[in-house]
């Protein structure tokens, strides 16, 4: 199973805010998870989606219910030697490959949170995918 | 970077220089004569940024922890969106950090924030703006990654990249060498 880097991506994710034991999963060297942050603030979301679809699978919609915008970004370096982020407008993942979303690396932002998301609070981000549908991932709340 | 015996090479000089500034708990800060007596760790950051940003804030609390708390050595993140990261928005997000004492995040006017960053060589520059359903702006911010240190004469005698995962025990590992 190989690392593809990805492409596109709109808003989806829904958040329960119930706070409930979780334990973040360790997937492939990223641990996933949604940091803490608070009410009118700005976190990202860290996972493994892996494509099982039979064919290349693209993203369509991102949803969530605690932020007022989702946005794909990467970040990376720029010519001069700063640390940005800038939006990856679209997500394809081949057969059998997977996508990740790391700290450092291609991320999802929930921009302007409506409620604050502390530890122990867990967050399901709903993905819609050309293929695949329908894609819920539960993700713990934690530093 | 340790130059003859335990002595490292100044950096840069901010003893002559002074920010007036405020906390996250909206008290009046000068920097640096308010840690005078104390090393200081000192990371650059603001708090619409959860992944690079997050990683440089992780890193002086990890450097913090790894140093048992000292009681000599000051650890401040200073945001270079001033706008934005208000007193309040900077206390909400140290707590999500569950930051220690002797940890103070650092705002203020813009025009003191921006000459506190030309002094400490931090450059930033929006970049990505997009507007909410409701009207509302967003904007990002390129910048640089850095985390550094002073000592009680307020040179800087270390640089790192803040956001690298081996930084705390690099910045443990100097300071040990130097207190």
């Amino acid at each position: 199973m190989r690392f593809l880097t990805i492409y596109f991506l709109l808003g989806f994710l829904l958040i329960s805010g119930c706070a409930e034991e979780q334990q973040p999963t360790v997937n492939n060297e990223i641990v996933e998870r949604v940091r803490p942050a608070a009410q009118g603030g700005t976190t990202a979301a860290y996972f493994v989606y892996e494509n099982t679809y039979p064919g290349t699978d693209t993203l369509r919609v991102l949803r969530s219910d605690i932020a007022e915008v989702i946005q794909v970004h990467e970040t990376y370096k720029t010519e001069d030697g700063m640390m940005g982020m800038r939006e990856q407008q679209e997500i394809v993942v081949p057969e059998g490959e997977v996508v990740e979303f790391r700290q450092g690396g291609l991320h999802v932002m929930l921009i302007s949170l409506k409620n604050e998301l502390a530890e122990g609070d867990s967050v399901t981000i709903e993905m819609k995918w050309s293929g695949a549908g329908q894609v819920q991932k539960k993700l713990p709340v934690q530093p | 970077m340790v130059a003859c015996g335990n002595e490292p090479e100044v950096i840069e000089d901010m003893g002559d220089a002074s920010f007036q500034l405020v906390n996250q708990d909206s008290t009046e800060v000068i920097f640096p004569d308010d840690f005078s007596d104390k090393y200081i760790v000192m990371g650059f950051i603001y708090t619409n940024c959860p992944d690079i940003c997050s990683l440089i804030t992780q890193n002086l609390v990890k450097i913090q922890k790894g140093m048992n708390y000292p009681d000599d050595v000051q650890f401040v993140a200073a945001t270079f969106d001033p706008v934005r990261d208000r007193p309040s928005v900077l206390k909400k997000y140290g707590n999500a950090f569950k930051v220690g004492k002797n940890f103070t995040f650092l705002t203020g006017d813009s025009t003191e924030v921006f000459a506190l960053m030309d002094s400490a060589r931090v450059r930033s520059q929006v970049s990505m703006r997009d507007t909410t359903s409701d009207g509302r702006e967003l904007y990002f911010i390129n910048h640089s990654d850095k985390i550094m240190v002073l000592n009680k004469e307020a040179e800087v005698i270390f640089e790192y990249g803040g956001s690298m995962p081996m930084i705390p025990s690099l910045v443990i590992e100097d300071l040990n060498k130097v207190r």
